[in-house]
């Protein structure tokens, strides 16, 4: 598990630090404080091993175009000349990641002069991903012709990543769903995706992977004469159905939500939460959720209380000060305190 | 309960809504509108929520805190409860009751932040706010009677066969101030609702100590 993520000249941190992480953090703050680039950041640190799909993967989700400005867009005021800095620790290890600008596959040091600091001509074409865990170094570019046009991504590799980002808008793909449920059913780990989908439905009684002349999707039993597809049961469903089945997905890895809240309704939340804590403890998945919602705040902590799994829940707020972000962090004790004494802590 | 979200530069910290209703009525009074009353200071939870206070982010513009807190029948040691707290959530701890300290604001070195501890009613003497509130209506008619009927009480009560007790010393001036506002018209005021219907004398000589750090806030 992850205990702590220092994030340093990407996007618009400077130098942020993350300590104490536990099972499950909450990532609180107002718009633009920089709540999601600290999960691209994140993201981008977990995948080592093909940096350009995770990439590619993240823009998409994020609904960041692959124009021109995407290479300069992960620095720190825009400053190429600066590298990002990502370090993740845990117990046993640290990874950095170094992202450094290219410009005709060089990095920049080697064009020295020839990269702006801005958006201009001499922009660069591509990132240089450096990681460097132990001993072990390796490092990726990702050229414009890479990043754009020809799709790098594999199948394989991205269902086998030990990291999922579950974008803030529902961007519902029911051919992944229904492989990831798959996968699930594989490992005989679908009840758990099930059992949250039932919080939000107590008709449902279970859920089949089916063929139909479209390739395959999720149908669900709700007690009609027929099963009917998940996707018809609108977004509150298919956001459970994500977030349910990454976390089960990935055993001993991470999960990074943005706006959490989206799609649930507040009834549900403390027992979409429960479930979700549930089974991230059991398959030891570490879960990193943006929130503007005091009500997504109050159900995390009701839920982790009657699991008894107050310590494994931390908050951390982003606030942008004088341009720079000022990072406050809550224990569930404190988090509680402030929410039952009717503070602000978003 | 009410959002205790910081809205402004001076904070008044109380105990409860109670005080929060006594002290936003005589804001008004006074034509105080740059304090904020936050009712955040219950004596059980007030260290946890000092923290979670200094932790909201609009505290990095705070300039004033006024803690409040009732003395019962302890007041220096409510006092050094009050210190600390304030010193758990990082901030400065007066000298004494009643006296103002400036210190940099703990979450920004650019603002400079007072704070004052206010043990009622008078730093020393045991007891809460309602000391003082019931001096401000000493001269009316049903002053003695109310004053009366808690000094029976406890007359009647502390007797061995009695099998119930009177109210503590410390909370006598409660006790009054329970019986006089029942004899109102409206008689299930508490002494903030009280303060807003203007049943207390806030330009009371007794109450000018008080009146004086609120104005120096």
């Amino acid at each position: 598990m992850i205990t702590q993520m220092t994030v340093k000249r990407f996007k618009s941190h400077k130098d942020v630090a993350l300590t104490g992480l536990k099972r499950i953090n909450l990532l609180l703050g107002k718009n633009n404080a920089g709540k999601s680039s600290l999960l691209e950041a994140a993201f981008y640190a977990l995948t080592p091993d093909n940096p350009k799909a995770g990439f590619e993967l993240l823009n998409e989700a994020r609904g960041i175009l692959p124009n021109d400005y995407v290479w300069i867009s992960v620095f720190h005021h825009l400053a190429v000349q600066q590298p990002v800095e990502i370090s993740l620790a845990n117990q046993q290890t640290n990874t950095t990641l170094r992202i450094l600008p290219l410009l005709g596959n060089k990095v920049a040091q080697d064009v020295s002069g020839a990269i702006s600091g801005g958006l201009g001509k001499s922009d660069p074409d591509g990132l240089r991903f450096e990681y460097a865990s132990g001993a072990s170094q390796t490092a990726q570019n990702i050229t414009a012709q890479q990043g754009r046009g020809e799709r790098s991504r594999n199948q394989n590799y991205i269902d086998n990543l030990p990291v999922i980002f579950v974008p803030a808008r529902v961007h519902f793909d029911s051919l992944a769903a229904a492989r990831r449920f798959s996968a699930l059913k594989a490992k005989q780990r679908h009840e758990m995706v099930v059992e949250a989908l039932k919080k939000l439905d107590d008709r449902l009684t279970g859920v089949e992977v089916l063929a139909t002349k479209a390739g395959v999707e999720l149908f669900g039993n709700i007690g009609e004469p027929q099963m009917v597809p998940l996707s018809w049961m609108g977004e509150g469903m298919l956001r459970i159905l994500s977030l349910a089945s990454a976390v089960a997905s990935v055993q001993g890895g991470v999960v990074l939500v943005d706006e959490i809240e989206n799609g649930i309704h507040y009834s549900v939340m403390p027992a979409v939460w429960a479930t979700l804590m549930r089974i991230a403890e059991e398959l030891n998945v570490q879960v990193f959720a943006v929130t503007h919602s005091d009500e997504m705040i109050r159900a995390a902590l009701s839920a982790s209380a009657s699991l008894k799994m107050q310590d494994n829940l931390r908050a951390y707020r982003c606030d942008l000060v004088n341009g720079a972000t000022q990072i406050t962090d809550y224990d569930a004790t404190l988090l509680l305190t402030a929410v039952e004494s009717e503070q602000e802590v978003r | 309960m009410r959002s205790n979200t910081i809205q402004k530069q001076k904070l008044l910290i109380v105990e409860g809504n109670h005080e929060d209703d006594f002290f936003e009525a005589w804001f008004k009074q006074l034509g105080i509108t740059d304090i904020q009353c936050m009712p955040i200071g219950g004596k059980t939870k007030f260290g946890d929520n000092i923290q979670a206070l200094v932790r909201q982010a609009q505290f990095r513009s705070v300039n004033t805190v006024v803690v409040v807190r009732d003395g019962d029948d302890n007041p220096a040691g409510a006092f050094q409860s009050v210190c600390n707290s304030l010193q758990s959530a990082g901030l400065a701890q007066p000298t004494g009751a009643w006296n103002w300290c400036t210190a940099t604001n703990p979450t920004n070195t650019s603002q400079q932040l007072r704070l004052c501890a206010l043990i009622l009613p008078d730093g020393q003497s045991h007891g809460a706010l309602e000391e003082l509130l019931m001096q401000t209506v000493a001269s009316d008619v049903m002053f003695n009677d109310a004053t009366g009927l808690v000094t029976t009480a406890v007359t009647k009560l502390s007797v061995p066969a009695s099998t119930r007790k009177p109210p503590p010393p410390h909370r006598h001036g409660k006790a009054k101030a329970h019986a006089f506002l029942s004899t109102f018209e409206e008689p299930d005021k508490d002494q903030g609702k009280a303060a807003g219907k203007g049943w207390w004398d806030f330009n009371h000589a007794v109450l000018a100590p008080l009146r004086a750090i609120l104005q120096a806030m």
